[in-house]
């Protein structure tokens, strides 16, 4: 039988799209201190997803300015860095759906010139990796940077994109295997 | 030899510590925090006036009328259907002081809730609310959760509503349907709200459960599907948080008109009402075709 019951209102569904983690143990905790401690790391988050490093930094701003926007209301700010990170990938999303980004061959994102040590092999090696990822659908897209770049679980990638696990696995298989295949391609 | 997954770690490391330290903005952020702030108590103000106004006007001018027809002419909906999981003759209440012809299904979960919508009462308005071909995508995108859905292909509005073709770019300028999302507006008026009721289906069905049955776990969901090599993936959702109330994959489907059927376990929904989606895709795009019913709980 399903079950019934009171529920939240759909239209603050997303404030509720929060994860809890390990590494979110303090609870007293300032929407600036986070800014101040983590926006560089959600702006590298970005980085892998969207095109332009200025959309990135775009993209963690307006999360920023959304969250202040609800503070109040935000009843456990122990989670509220998950809570950023989706928005995030949400601002990601919904940054590429409107500019319809359809040449996926452009110029990287985060175009910093590369290291002295970095040999142009290693450059290259990066650019293929990273213009097969970004030839992915963005579901497998967005699994695949949550895993292996940023070492979440299943169930952390599942609760953060708000599917189910069986799904992260899906996509996180087809969008590796997806990527070996590019990659075998461009050999 | 490297594996593709530690490639994707390497190069993923490396972009990101080629991102150099993005410069402190806190101030924007205050600010635009109290621009979106003042913004929406500006929309809630102005809403509740032109309320009140619409109100008298409306009051003048067809309460007498009113006081001299009976109470159900005021309760005829939109004409017949299109959508085969739209029931044309079924009227869903779901508590709302006016009939709805169909089932609600995104984003409101009942007609007052949009009521309170278009009144200013639920707080700020997202102006997409109000574009029916932006709450498709939303629809798809967001809410089922289908990504690759982001182009509109088609528009068609009538009497019953908006019928809205989504799906996604391929090669060049070509566009592929993924569905064909119907809805309908709540109330009257040109700030009343859109919501999706249904999908128009054609090549994948979804014909049970049946449009607005009432439904107990495990729900049997089965339709037709015309296609090579599919594999239906069903997702049960509710439009509270969190959305994802039921999920089964990877049923191998394909054929001419072929039936298709599965069962779905549902676990965890606080709402009443519950959208069933079916989506197969894989050879272009994760979701290339989709349909969706509504159904109640009960």
């Amino acid at each position: 039988m399903v079950s019934t019951g009171g529920a939240p209102r759909a239209s603050v569904r997303v404030m509720m799209a929060v994860v809890s983690t390990p590494e979110d143990e303090v609870t007293q905790v300032t929407l600036r201190d986070l800014y101040r401690q983590h926006r560089w790391d959600l702006v590298r988050l970005a980085s892998l997803l969207v095109r332009e490093r200025a959309d990135a930094e775009e993209v963690v701003q307006d999360a920023f300015v959304k969250t202040l926007v609800a503070w109040d209301r935000v009843r456990d700010r122990s989670k509220a860095l998950p809570y950023l990170r989706s928005a995030v990938l949400n601002g990601c999303r919904s940054r590429l759906r409107h500019q319809r980004v359809v040449d996926r061959t452009d110029a990287p994102v985060g175009d910093a010139p590369a290291s002295p040590e970095q040999s142009a092999v290693t450059a290259d090696e990066q650019q293929r990796v990273l213009d097969a990822l970004r030839a992915l659908p963005t579901r497998q897209r967005e699994c695949l940077v949550l895993r292996y770049y940023l070492d979440m679980s299943e169930a952390e990638i599942a609760d953060t994109l708000d599917i189910s696990a069986g799904s992260v696995k899906t996509h996180a298989h087809r969008g590796l295997a997806a990527l070996a295949d590019r990659l075998e391609e461009d050999r | 030899m490297s594996t593709p997954e530690d490639r994707l770690r390497r190069a993923a490391q490396a972009r990101a510590a080629g991102v150099p330290e993005p410069p402190d903005r806190w101030d924007d952020v205050e600010q635009g925090a109290a621009r979106t702030r003042r913004s929406d108590r500006l929309r809630v103000t102005g809403v509740v006036v032109i309320g009140l106004a619409a109100a008298v006007v409306a009051g003048v001018l067809f309460v007498p009328k009113l006081m001299h027809e009976p109470p159900d002419t005021i309760a005829a909906g939109p004409g017949a259907a299109t959508s085969t999981t739209v029931a044309s003759a079924t009227t869903v209440t779901t508590g709302a002081p006016a009939p709805f012809p169909y089932q609600p299904l995104w984003p409101f979960r009942s007609v007052a809730e949009a009521q309170q919508w278009q009144s200013g009462a639920a707080g700020p308005r997202d102006p997409w609310h109000l574009d029916a071909a932006q709450t498709a995508i939303q629809f798809s995108a967001d809410f089922l959760g289908y990504t690759d859905i982001d182009t509109v292909t088609s528009k068609a509005e009538g009497a019953d509503g908006a019928h809205i073709g989504v799906g996604f770019s391929t090669e060049g300028t070509s566009r592929g349907t993924a569905a064909i999302v119907h809805l309908a507006r709540v109330g009257s008026g040109s700030d009343a709200p859109w919501e999706v009721v249904g999908t128009d289906d054609h090549d994948l069905t979804l014909t049970a459960p049946a449009y607005g049955a009432s439904v107990t776990s495990p729900i049997t969901v089965a339709g037709t599907i015309t296609g090579v090599d599919e594999s239906l993936h069903v997702q049960v959702r509710q439009p509270t948080f969190p959305a994802l109330v039921g999920d089964k994959c990877c049923l191998p489907a394909g054929g001419q008109n072929t039936p298709w059927q599965t069962t779905v376990d549902v676990k965890g929904n606080t709402d009443q009402i519950l959208t069933i989606a079916v989506s197969t895709g894989g050879h272009l795009k994760t979701v290339e075709r989709f349909a969706v019913t509504g159904v109640r709980v009960g």
